[in-house]
């Protein structure tokens, strides 16, 4: 007994000699916000994914910042670039902020800059998209920057928004795997710590150039079970939570100390159909029946989206007939969602010679999107009562990229785009530019969409510096892709934020969700 | 002795490359790391750069024949998704797993074992039956349902314990530990709960239809006549043979919930391993599925032998030859 006394006590003294305790933080002059997964890194040029973006926000700066209302509209701020001139169609000149220091203390300059456009360009993991129209970046001088585009770019600025910038010097003295462990930015927020699938920790930079952050540390929790998520916000552990599942909105709204505020997300959710080619693999008997517009027309009349958001959403999507959402370039106005029409749409089947209907292969996902399988078999029960028989072929989620990808084996798929980048340009090159004809174009082209009149508008929309002829290209395009029923828009999401009471904090429909520095805590 | 050691130690190195192959042979049908990783309207040019930079440009055959060569230099590769080395990931997550899973077990085995003997002793009581239909009540409950409810009532509804998460930790020797810290220990109590009602329900009806078995037996109505004590006749002679098939079953589970308590590490958001393996799937992270799968096949062989060993210092019959 007294052996085994000796030990414990020998292992107790082990144990506190390598113990560090950590400092607790005061829980009053913290916001804690509950997200749904965790950073996949904190390299802010390396990634586009949603969970380290809400790191990069916070610890870096743009070079401009958007600036939300409540509607979620945006304007565009200066940020580390204080002004930004065009002096020819593809040739920018960008003014810097000076006398603004990096957390470690360098200053920061144009170099930084064109280290920052470069690292993003050398990214094999997804942080390339950012600055996929910038050719190059030149320093003419400490706070000048010369920005070349590939092409005339009308919308550089949009992208100098989602544009983050890190120090060179530290990248220098650290190197790769330095900057993955601490990174260094200019951003109104320190990063403390990161502990995987645990908690991200963010202090607040008291030197920081602008305005001073209220909120004195900013920790962010992957709760990814969506019950927890919200139980951790109704016991007052969180503050803040990203989509409150539909069933607990009225539970969360009804809290005392909880409200939600719910705004139109950036994602349409839409079904893409193959238009285009004379044999489609989802249909067996012959000539592809959507190759004839009426047959399209009902198809997307047969679609009774309002009762669809009611039953499966509980009211919380918004109908839509186009992809770009409202506010974002390529949006028009006058385009509503296709009318709920059944006697119509069996009436064009019957003139397209489909009296009995027909039977095609419809690729879904499974768990991709939020209630994708229970949207898709809705729609299906739509479709079938008016003779179209969609075969639901579910597919895995990690698996669904992959298989619809090729555009060879998919009919038709279940699909999302996001606009909130605030322009559908780049969506609508990828998606329904013609295949294999420009390089970069038409990659995502999964249906083999083609029309040159829809080619020749993206080209111009591309080709120009002037933000108006753009917009008004892409609007053509949005009415061209409509009349052609060449896509089937069904609804807009809705994205629901749980928060505590006495939080101010404005939603943003965008990839960077969180810039903890606009919030206060009362 | 040594000999049987050197045997299990070359069948656990036969197990391992055998499922490590099958590994591979499986995630090179899960989807396509690249376009999972990109966003989905990365480039041909983005997701053909992010395939080389990951060693997916080249065919499944050079790609295995490379996994063998760093394998035998102890590298199982990066991560795809955080570009850190997969067995990294996995220890870094390993002491919050071990800890409600040690805490767990020790609770089931604390209430299972007595009351499994008391239950094989008195078969026909009220109380007998009463415990055992709850453990069966406790066998059919799924997890994820019991852990949202030990949440709700326990957080939500009373607030006297923590919904997720691990709390104030305390670093020992670079392990972030909960159990050393009172807050770390209050959110260690619900997942721990939710862990062992299963275990605790499986083993109590091991041990009661082992006690039942060899009850019966003449050596334990020879210890009777004897004039042994009940109280030592039931838990020195009966349940030392009864504990056999107990201890098989605590092991493996034991093993089982090290790397597959995913469904109890998602409800209370506790940074496990389980989750590491659940996440890496859906997005094809592939080195760290085959070092995952690689360590779990290694876990079992390992406790195998230990249960084996185990037998011995219970029943002495039992030869390790």
């Amino acid at each position: 007994m007294k052996r085994i006394f000796i030990l414990m006590l020998a292992v107790a003294m082990l144990v506190f000699c390598g113990a560090s305790a950590m400092a607790a933080p005061t829980r009053a002059e913290t916001l804690v916000i509950g997200t749904t997964g965790d950073a996949t890194t904190i390299d802010p040029h390396a990634s586009n994914s949603m969970w380290s973006n809400n790191i990069t926000i916070n610890v870096f700066d743009p070079l401009v910042r958007k600036v939300f209302d409540k509607e979620g509209k945006f304007t565009l701020v200066p940020s580390l670039a204080t002004k930004w001139e065009q002096k020819s169609d593809t040739i920018w000149i960008l003014t810097l902020r000076e006398g603004v220091k990096f957390h470690n203390g360098d200053p920061f300059t144009a170099d930084d800059v064109v280290f920052s456009i470069k690292r993003y360009k050398d990214s094999t993991t997804g942080g390339a998209g950012f600055v996929q129209p910038i050719a190059s970046a030149l320093a003419l001088d400490t706070y000048k920057v010369q920005i070349r585009t590939h092409a005339p770019y009308a919308i550089l600025v949009l992208d100098m928004a989602d544009i983050y910038i890190s120090s060179k010097k530290h990248f220098e003295k650290v190197g790769e795997e330095g900057v993955l462990k601490q990174p260094v930015g200019t951003g109104p927020y320190k990063f403390v710590e990161w502990i995987k699938e645990d908690h991200i920790t963010l202090d607040a930079n008291d030197k920081y150039w602008g305005t001073k952050p209220n909120i004195k540390r900013a920790i962010m929790r992957p709760l990814k079970n969506d019950a927890t998520r919200v139980a951790a916000l109704l016991s007052g552990e969180v503050d803040l939570i990203y989509n409150v599942p539909v069933r607990d909105i009225d539970r969360v709204a009804r809290g005392a100390n909880t409200e939600v505020k719910a705004i139109p997300g950036p994602d349409v959710m839409h079904i893409n159909i193959d238009v285009t080619r004379q044999k489609t693999p989802g249909y067996k008997n012959g000539k592809n029946p959507f190759l004839d517009p009426r047959v399209r027309e009902a198809f997307a009349i047969a679609i009774d989206r309002d009762s669809i958001i009611r039953n499966v959403y509980g009211g919380h999507a918004y109908p839509t007939g186009q992809l770009p959402i409202p506010g974002a370039y390529g949006y028009v106005e006058s385009i509503k969602p296709y009318p709920y029409n059944p006697e119509k749409a069996r009436q064009l089947l019957k003139e397209a010679g489909y009296p009995n209907g027909f039977e095609f292969v419809w690729d879904v996902p499974q768990q991709r999107y939020f209630n994708d399988g229970p949207c898709s078999q809705a729609i299906a029960g739509f479709l079938a009562k008016v003779g179209i028989k969609a075969k639901l072929n579910m597919i895995p989620s990690n698996q669904y990229l992959s298989y619809i990808n090729p555009g060879d084996k998919t009919t038709a798929f279940y699909g999302a785009s996001g606009t909130g980048k605030g322009d559908i340009g780049y969506w609508y090159n990828r998606m329904f530019y013609t295949r294999d004809k420009k390089e970069g174009a038409g990659g995502s082209n999964r249906t083999h969409y083609s029309n040159p009149t829809v080619d020749k508008l993206l080209d111009e929309a591309d080709s120009t510096a002037d933000v108006k002829v753009r917009k008004a290209k892409l609007e053509e395009v949005t009415k061209i892709l409509y009349q052609d029923y060449a896509i089937i828009p069904i609804y807009q999401y809705e994205e629901p934020y749980g928060l505590v009471k006495g939080l101010d904090f404005t939603p943003r429909v965008d990839a960077f969700i969180f810039d903890v520095n606009t919030m206060q805590k009362k | 002795m040594l000999f049987y050691v050197i045997k299990r130690f070359v069948q656990m190195i036969i197990v391992i490359a055998i499922v490590a192959t099958i590994v591979f042979i499986f995630v090179n049908m899960l989807g396509d790391p690249a376009v999972l990783l990109l966003p989905p309207e990365a480039s041909p040019e983005e997701l053909a750069k992010a395939r080389a930079a990951m060693g997916l440009d080249s065919s499944p055959w050079e790609q295995y024949k490379l996994f063998v060569v760093n394998v035998l230099h102890g590298d199982l590769g990066n991560s795809f998704v955080f570009r850190e080395p997969a067995m990294k990931l996995i220890f870094e997550r390993m002491p919050a797993t071990l800890e409600i899973v040690v805490l767990a077990m020790f609770i089931a085995a604390l209430i299972a074992i007595p009351l499994g003997v008391y239950v094989g002793a008195h078969p026909n009581t009220f109380v007998s039956r009463s415990i055992l239909s709850l453990s069966l009540l406790c066998i059919s409950m799924p997890t994820f349902w019991f852990g949202i409810v030990l949440i709700l009532v326990f957080s939500v509804q009373l607030g006297w314990l923590p919904s997720s998460g691990r709390g104030e930790v305390i670093i020992v020797w670079g392990m972030r530990l909960s159990f050393l810290t009172w807050d770390g220990i209050k959110h260690l109590i619900l997942p721990a709960i939710t862990l062992a009602v299963q275990q605790l329900a499986t083993q109590l009806r091991l041990t009661r239809a082992g006690m039942m078995e060899v009850l019966r037996q003449d050596y334990i109505k020879f210890a009777k006549a004897k004039g042994v004590s009940p109280h030592d006749v039931l838990y020195g002679h009966a349940l030392k043979n009864a504990l056999i098939p107990v201890i098989t079953v605590y092991g493996l589970e034991f093993g089982g919930l090290v790397v597959f308590a995913t469904i109890t590490e998602t409800i209370f958001a506790w940074p496990g391993m389980g989750k590491l393996l659940i996440d890496s799937i859906n997005i094809s992270d592939r080195p760290v599925i085959i070092a995952y799968l690689m360590l779990a096949s290694m876990l079992f062989v390992v406790i195998n032998f230990i249960v084996d060993i185990l037998y011995t210092v219970v029943d002495p019959r039992i030869d390790l030859r």
